[in-house]
């Protein structure tokens, strides 16, 4: 399993009800490849976000193209998951019946398959022991977790992750940081993995290759590539090599932010 | 729905006919809708009328209009309207006055809502038009029965959701108050009142809906005019127009209060979206 | 003293609650001996025997049993075309735009005041009297659920859109219940305006029925029986509302209170 996504040229323009049109995504070109953790990088309103629905076909590109493995992305697959921001879950469902949510439709899979699947990722999520609880009995940060076993349970080729730290605390947010490279192992399996976020930190601290966008249209001003070998611990973040990279993107990014403050 | 409506681009730089009465349509799609959806109703009304083809079973928008130029010299027929009119405006009135006073009261009263709310909660589910006739006999035919069913059955919305405004602010701003050292008077009138109005209102159209639906069970018991009187006797006599006339009339005073009401809303809490 | 007052702490809720039922039932007491005439006035305890002697000689059972299959049809029915329709109105847009005006005109129409015209249409027997619970019931069931299909979030689509889930499967994975507080609500709304179906039904000549035993009791002035009649009528509604409260949650653990209205 390792599939690569090619984007070319990609624009992608909105309409707001008013009749005014807005430039979102102004031509992207990236070549992504198995086996590698890449960040989207932005102050808001970059269309990073819509970046990442287009390359889950959520959303049509405007203009350009977007290949899976040669063939062009026209709408969402089994192979691609998706972490949401907010968690999403289903407010009747318990963890299990949570985490199922995306394998339930698979015929060629039994029962207990799903099952064993469901604990599988219960266990590597962390959340033995709360199989049966419903999700307002959970904290943010287990809900992330539930978040993510969903994703990872259709054992995806690319995982797809919009902000999914964005909503927790400070310290879940740094474990959950190192939690995840542990928890999704895309080195071993192939994957890839996009995370959108605009905590330049976060981005490096996980990424193998960190894209930085511009301002609305969104471009990519640069593309980074962190050189530490993954798994990395959180003492990683003080060395002076880190502290350089991150440095040097919030140079990039510093005006972009205070155009979108001003919008 | 997301704010951001997506139309690619190539469209929307479309200039051709086509393309520009589909942006007259998405522009003002809503009221476009309005206006074939009333049209569709009266034809499909009429419709029926001229299939059924019977004037004591059916009759359509065009007859009920015709009914209504008669009716409108009818000296009885301002009497009824003027009858019903009163109740609801006394009825009504004084649920809104009743509700807000004992909504207030079980909400700033532990005790007073321990004790009462298990009650007003029953009572909230129950039918309580049915109470007309007793009211008839203790008030009489006349007008003060009626007023008295209309503020007993839409009292208790206004008073459940008084309660639960006041409750739901002091439980979100009691802090706010506190940090900020507010006196209780500045706290009633700059953080529960403006705060619990939503609530409020929200209270008032549905009391108003009830109020409206009662006029017709109250005058069913017994009353000397009214626009429900006037729909009784009209069945009694077989005169569907005269009957369609007085359920019109009633739904324009639902529509009417319902519009006042949403008004009042608007003016009161611009913050704030008004729903239907 | 100190365990008087701890016991009335802890028990608070109870207490008060049954100390409030009792204020009310000495009041209405009270106005009864004032009043002291059974033309005019009841107590509470007259009520609960009349009530019981109605049961006892069995005059009342044949009432119930019309009333009772009045409402349990017409209220069926508008339970299954309310929440039906009120999906449809809560899924499609443009069904939604079009026919919001009808919805607001049935909204604002006393649907009671269409009782006569059903009665014309229907006749005096038992389908009327069933098609007038069944519109007066309606509506509210009609607009809580479309109310709580739109109050599932287009976020939940877009999820299940991610994950690939069939359009039909959204229908009973996520919308109904993610609505189904809203149509819990609307049930509740319809019981009470059902059984003030019923007795409006009953107004046009029934021989038989809750409601036409009111109005026997009012032309005979018999104030026992209309009395006991509107308490069985209101406890109707009470113990409907509660039997729906804890169906809801035995089907909606997921809740944790539900007597938000």
């Amino acid at each position: 399993m390792s599939s690569s996504i090619q984007v070319e040229q990609v624009h992608k323009t909105f309409m707001k009800p008013t009749g005014e049109t807005v430039h979102a995504v102004g031509g992207i070109d990236m070549d992504l490849r198995p086996g590698t953790f890449y960040s989207f990088v932005g102050p808001s309103g970059c269309g990073k976000t819509t970046m990442l629905h287009m390359i889950h076909g959520l959303l049509p590109p405007t203009r350009g193209r977007i290949l899976l493995d040669g063939d062009e992305v026209v709408g969402p697959t089994p192979n691609k998951a998706v972490v949401f921001q907010q968690a999403l879950l289903l407010p009747w469902r318990n963890v299990t019946d949570n985490i199922q949510f995306g394998i339930e439709n698979d015929r060629g899979m039994s029962a207990t398959e799903r099952r064993e699947i469901c604990d599988k990722y219960t266990q590597i999520v962390g959340l033995r022991g709360f199989e049966s609880h419903y999700p307002h009995e959970l904290s943010g940060g287990m809900q992330q977790r539930v978040n993510l076993a969903r994703a990872l349970a259709v054992n995806p080729e690319i995982l797809l992750m919009d902000e999914p730290f964005a909503s927790l605390d400070a310290q879940t947010r740094l474990l959950m940081q190192e939690e995840l490279q542990r928890m999704v192992d895309w080195k071993n399996s192939g994957k890839i993995v996009i995370f959108v976020t605009h905590d330049i930190e976060e981005a490096v601290f996980l990424s193998d290759v960190v894209f930085c966008f511009s301002f609305r249209p969104g471009t990519i001003m640069k593309e980074i590539k962190v050189p530490f070998p993954t798994p990395r611990t959180l003492r990683v973040k003080e060395e002076p090599e880190f502290l350089q990279i991150k440095h040097d993107i919030w140079e990039l990014l510093a005006d972009e932010a205070r155009k979108a403050m001003e919008e | 729905m997301s704010k951001i409506q997506e139309i690619p681009l190539e469209e929307s730089q479309d200039s051709s006919f086509v393309a520009s009465v589909k942006g007259v349509y998405n522009r003002h799609r809503i009221g476009i809708n309005f206006f074939f959806s009333v049209i569709l109703a009266l034809l499909t009304w009429e419709f029926i009328d001229y299939i059924f083809d019977d004037p004591d079973f059916f009759t359509g928008p065009v007859a009920v209009a015709v009914e209504f130029t008669v009716l409108v010299y009818e000296p009885r027929f301002w009497e009824n309207i003027n009858y019903s009119g009163t109740e609801l405006i006394y009825g009504f009135g004084l649920a809104m006055i009743l509700g807000v006073v004992i909504g207030a009261a079980v909400a700033f009263s532990r005790t007073l809502d321990e004790m009462f709310s298990p009650i007003l909660v029953g009572l909230y589910a129950t039918p309580r038009s049915v109470a007309a006739p007793l009211f008839i006999i203790w008030l009489g035919l006349g007008i003060a029965s009626k007023v008295g069913v209309i503020t007993l059955a839409s009292v208790f919305p206004v008073i459940i959701n008084t309660q639960a405004g006041i409750k739901n602010v002091q439980g979100e701003f009691r802090m706010l108050g506190r940090a900020f050292n507010v006196s209780f008077w500045a706290m009633l009138t700059k953080i529960i009142i403006p705060g619990s109005l939503p609530f409020l209102i929200a209270g008032l159209r549905l009391g108003y809906s009830r109020s409206v639906v009662t006029i017709m069970v109250a005058e069913l018991f017994g009353a000397e005019a009214g626009i429900g009187y006037m729909i009784d006797h009209a069945t009694q006599t077989f005169h569907v127009a005269e009957m369609m006339v007085g359920i019109s009339l009633l739904t324009i005073m639902g529509i009417a209060g319902n519009e006042i009401l949403k008004g009042v809303e608007r003016w009161a809490t611009p913050y704030r979206k008004t729903l239907v | 003293m100190g365990a008087l007052s701890n016991f009335y702490q802890e028990q608070r809720r109870w207490l008060n609650a049954i100390f409030g039922i009792g204020v009310v039932a000495a009041f209405w007491s009270f106005a009864d001996w004032q009043v002291n005439s059974e033309l005019f006035f009841v107590g509470p305890w007259r009520v609960v025997t009349y009530t019981y002697g109605l049961f006892a000689s069995g005059e009342i059972l044949d009432d119930l049993y019309i009333s009772g299959i009045e409402f349990f049809w017409g209220f069926g029915v508008a339970a299954f075309a309310g929440i039906a329709f009120g999906m449809i109105f809560g899924i499609s847009r443009v069904f939604r735009e079009f026919f919001d005006p009808w919805l607001s005109a049935v909204y604002a129409t006393p649907s009671v005041a269409l009782a006569p015209l059903i009665i014309i249409w229907f006749g005096v027997d038992l389908t009327a009297k069933i098609v007038i619970v069944l519109i007066t019931a309606v509506v509210p069931i009609v607009l809580n659920t479309y109310t709580g299909v739109l109050s599932v979030g287009k976020e939940f689509q877009t999820l299940a859109n991610s994950f690939c889930i069939p359009q039909r499967q959204v229908l009973y994975k996520i919308l109904i219940p993610g609505s189904l507080p809203y149509i819990v609500t609307g049930l509740r709304l319809g019981i009470s305006r059902g059984i003030v179906g019923v007795v409006v039904g009953e107004y046009f000549g029934a021989y038989a029925g809750l409601g036409y035993q009111l109005f026997k009791g009012l032309d005979t002035f018999n104030m026992p029986l209309m009395m006991s009649c509107a308490a069985m009528l209101a406890g109707t509604g009470v113990v409907l509302n509660q039997v729906i409260l804890v169906i809801e949650r035995r089907m909606a653990p997921w809740r944790d209170s539900t007597l938000q209205e």
